[in-house]
């Protein structure tokens, strides 16, 4: 096959925004406080296997560590080396969001990723003012193909994501955020109307699904951009999502023709370059290429590992996190451990997680099994460090899922301060209760 | 079709006019519907302010009043007949006070009346309290010498002597005054907070609606939690892999009565359910029917199961705490489900904010 060289201009717009995305995200979390609660002030962190020793180090570490991202952004907004920035910006933000479970969000995976493409994208064709050596406007076309394969995948795994009986027959979680905004004028009366939950999921789904594809097709692609940003900017009104919606709504324009920038007015660029034969130092070499596709073919695959245990995922939540299930639940959870050691007359004390944990920290974990299975083998080190023996840790936990009542979520009486359970075993997860699919009636009293 | 896709305008067009036609269907139908969520809330709130939270309130007050005159007539004559009308006189205070504690929210909950009335018992500093001459001495003291507890241990310890009853008199008429300062504050025409939410004074403590629902919403969470870990988990221990154990407890004699928690879960239940005295009263579970009538039903169980629980168990805990009272145990299980009901299902379906959205979602 031959290597297509295109016009830059969409790649350099991208990763320009994109930096400027990356700063505004870091600074929300100076400004807004986030820094302290989510990571100077846990005093134990839920870590991901094997990186127990990331820590999120002192708070001038920590503090630097969101100023440098805001900096970097900035530089890699104007093109100063930009994979040096990416890069940068890459070790940074994953290493924020590894430190802890708690803090885990699919977007802050999506940007770690976006990062990553860019630091091996040669994003500095265009817009990149502080750019040294730019000898060329033209980037190889399946560099675009391959961002464009990391933004759809996420869709399609979202869509996917969505095809299960809460969404599809209860229209869960959104019939009940839909409910909270229901004074609003005029959109009001849209939400309360009984059909409008239904009508916003299966569109929802239907837009997932399809939207990467529509985008692709020249013939539809207006409308389908215009779909987009009407989709992502209700989902900024609807729902407390950070700077999801903007990144979503940028990684789209990905799907756009790479010179549509150069086609605004006043942007100060000369004309579309069209497309020619990617000269040798534009040119992706094929295994590169190959890697890049076997790349998001892994992610594919790993994304869909949650189908794999028996149960609903939602409820285990064994494989959820980066599997880009984006807006499927509404979870609350509460859950007290039981600490005792295990011979007559042995000690025995019960634990208020709230007494170590920081309030999102408890809140995450209440509704996550593996993060009380977590906690609970901390209690037992904890616990044996203090002198005491046989220690047995049990939880009595409760969740509730997507407008169900509360049902009893990790086994009682299975000791977790031991239990090593494999990938796929859940079996010290009680099932979700039955859901009953009917016409909610009785509203109001 | 594909021609008609390729002129914007056309497509432009076409999407307005199916939006305006979703709208203005929804507008039509939702006239059959009930009231939206923010009118609905309002309705609630008025209710709960004016049907339940005002009366009780007042019976509060009235409550403390009597238990004051019984302890005046105690100091007139200290007789087993005038002891026992005082302990009965402070047994439907504190039963009242259980009942309205879902309601110490806003400036109840910052007034510290519960921190002032509702401490644990300093028996040390009573001793030696007790000697206080006057009201200006009593007003001085700190809450675990003066508060329910310290009154619990003095009218149900060691019967009282002339110094117990008359300090006893002086702290309850304390105790009176604080409690007609709660029953203005919750006044359905005047109070900042009772005619706030009832809808007649619009300089509220809350900055909307959505405010005060969520305050009503996390009290009744801390209140289920503290029921269950401070009211029946000292009585049965914990279970662990089926064996029962016992914790180390200093039992708060103002918590020995079996009418304490029944009082408190009724409290809870009236919160959730409207005034039970009331036609048309309604509670937070008006709210909950219409996000979801699966957990308003499963709330509304757990809380007439966690009253029924408490009724059947035995009139003094304290003396059942070395018993393997299946009584207990049920409790204990029933307040668990009044707890992971309103903490999880609750708070989901109404998205209550308990304070901790430190973060971003998704």
């Amino acid at each position: 096959m031959r290597a297509r060289a295109v016009d830059g201009a969409s790649l350099g717009l991208f990763r320009c925004l994109f930096g400027v995305l990356v700063a505004v995200a870091a600074l929300r979390y100076l400004v807004l406080g986030w820094i302290g609660p989510q990571y100077l002030e846990p005093r134990f962190v839920f870590s991901y296997p094997g990186l127990d020793w990331l820590g999120s180090g002192p708070p001038f570490v920590t503090y630097g560590r969101f100023a440098a991202l805001v900096v970097l952004g900035g530089l890699l907004a104007a093109g100063w080396r930009v994979r040096l920035s990416a890069f940068a910006i890459f070790l940074l933000f994953t290493w924020n969001h590894l430190i802890d479970k708690a803090l885990y969000l699919n977007h802050y995976h999506l940007v770690s990723l976006l990062a990553g493409w860019l630091v091996l994208a040669p994003s500095d064709r265009a817009f990149a003012p502080l750019a040294r050596d730019r000898r060329d406007e033209t980037v190889d076309a399946a560099w675009l193909w391959l961002l464009r394969g990391q933004v759809g995948l996420v869709y399609v795994a979202a869509g996917l994501a969505k095809l299960h009986p809460d969404w599809l027959l209860r229209a869960e979680p959104l019939r009940l955020w839909l409910g909270t905004h229901d004074h609003w004028p005029v959109l009001g009366a849209v939400f309360r109307w009984e059909p409008t939950p239904f009508a916003f999921a299966w569109a929802g789904l239907v837009f997932d699904l399809s939207v990467p594809f529509l985008l692709l097709a020249r013939r539809t692609r207006r409308v389908a951009f215009a779909a987009l940003c009407v989709f992502h900017l209700a989902t900024a009104a609807l729902f407390p999502i950070g700077v999801f919606p903007w990144v979503m709504t940028l990684a789209a324009t990905l799907f756009l023709a790479p010179d549509w920038p150069r086609r605004l007015r006043g942007v100060g660029v000369r004309g579309s370059l069209g497309e020619s034969v990617a000269p040798a130092g534009v040119r992706l070499r094929p295994a590169a290429r190959l890697a890049g596709l076997a790349f998001l073919a892994a992610q594919a695959l790993w994304s869909q590992r949650g189908l794999l245990p028996e149960g609903d995922l939602l409820w285990h939540e064994r494989g959820f996190r980066f599997s880009w299930r984006v807006m499927v639940m509404e979870k609350q959870g509460d859950v007290r451990f039981l600490v005792a050691e295990d011979r007559p007359g042995g000690r025995a004390a019960a634990i208020d997680p709230a007494e170590e944990l920081t309030p999102i920290q408890c809140r995450m974990m209440a509704a996550q099994p593996d993060m009380i299975l977590d906690y609970a083998r901390h209690l037992r080190r904890r616990h044996e460090a203090a002198g005491w023996r046989d220690v047995t840790v049990r939880a009595e936990s409760w969740a509730s899922l997507n407008g169900d009542p509360a049902a009893p979520l990790v086994d009682p009486d299975v000791d977790l301060g031991r239990l090593r359970p494999g990938l796929l075993d859940r079996s010290w997860i009680r099932p979700r209760p039955p859901v009953r699919i009917e016409r909610e009636e009785g509203r109001g009293e | 079709m594909p021609a008609l896709l390729s002129r914007p305008g056309v497509v432009l067009l076409v999407a307005v006019a199916l939006v305006a036609g979703l709208i203005a269907v929804a507008c039509d139908r939702a006239g059959d519907a009930p009231a939206d969520r923010a009118t609905l809330r309002r309705q609630v709130l008025a209710s709960l302010a004016r049907d339940l939270a005002a009366p009780r309130a007042r019976a509060l007050a009235g409550s403390a009043a009597a238990f004051t005159a019984s302890c005046d007539d105690l100091v007139e004559n200290e007789d087993v007949t005038r002891l026992e009308a005082a302990r009965s006189a402070w047994r439907a205070l504190r039963a009242d006070w259980r009942r309205f504690e879902p309601f110490l929210i806003g400036p109840a909950a910052t007034g510290l009346f519960a921190e002032r009335l509702d401490a644990k018992l300093d028996a040390a500093g009573l001793r030696t309290a007790i000697t206080a001459a006057d009201a200006d001495a009593v007003a001085r003291l700190g809450a675990g010498t003066k508060g329910f507890a310290a009154q619990s241990r003095l009218l149900f310890g060691e019967e009282p002597g002339a110094d117990e009853c008359r300090f006893l008199a002086l702290v309850a008429r304390e105790t009176e005054a604080e409690l007609r300062a709660l029953a203005a504050l919750w006044d359905a025409k005047d109070g900042a907070l009772g005619a706030a939410l009832a809808g007649s004074r619009s300089d509220g403590p809350f900055a909307d609606d959505v405010e005060a629902r969520d305050a009503l919403v996390k009290q009744a969470v801390v209140l289920a939690i503290r029921l269950r870990d401070q009211g029946l988990a000292p009585l049965v221990g914990a279970t662990s892999g089926g064996v029962v154990r016992r914790f180390p407890s200093d039992f708060d004699p103002a918590r020995r009565h079996r009418a304490d928690l029944v009082a408190s879960y009724e409290g809870l239940r009236d919160l959730m359910r409207g005034a039970p005295d009331v036609e048309g009263a309604r509670g937070l579970l008006a709210l909950v029917e219409v996000a979801s009538p699966r957990v308003a039903a499963a709330v509304r169980g757990a809380l007439d199961r966690a009253v029924s629980r408490m009724e059947a168990l035995p009139e003094d805990l304290s003396a059942a705490m070395g018993q393997e009272d299946p009584a207990l145990t049920a409790a204990y299980d029933a307040s668990t489900l009044v707890k992971a009901q309103l903490g999880t299902s609750v708070v989901g379906v109404l998205e209550t904010t308990l304070g901790f959205a430190l973060a971003d979602g998704d």
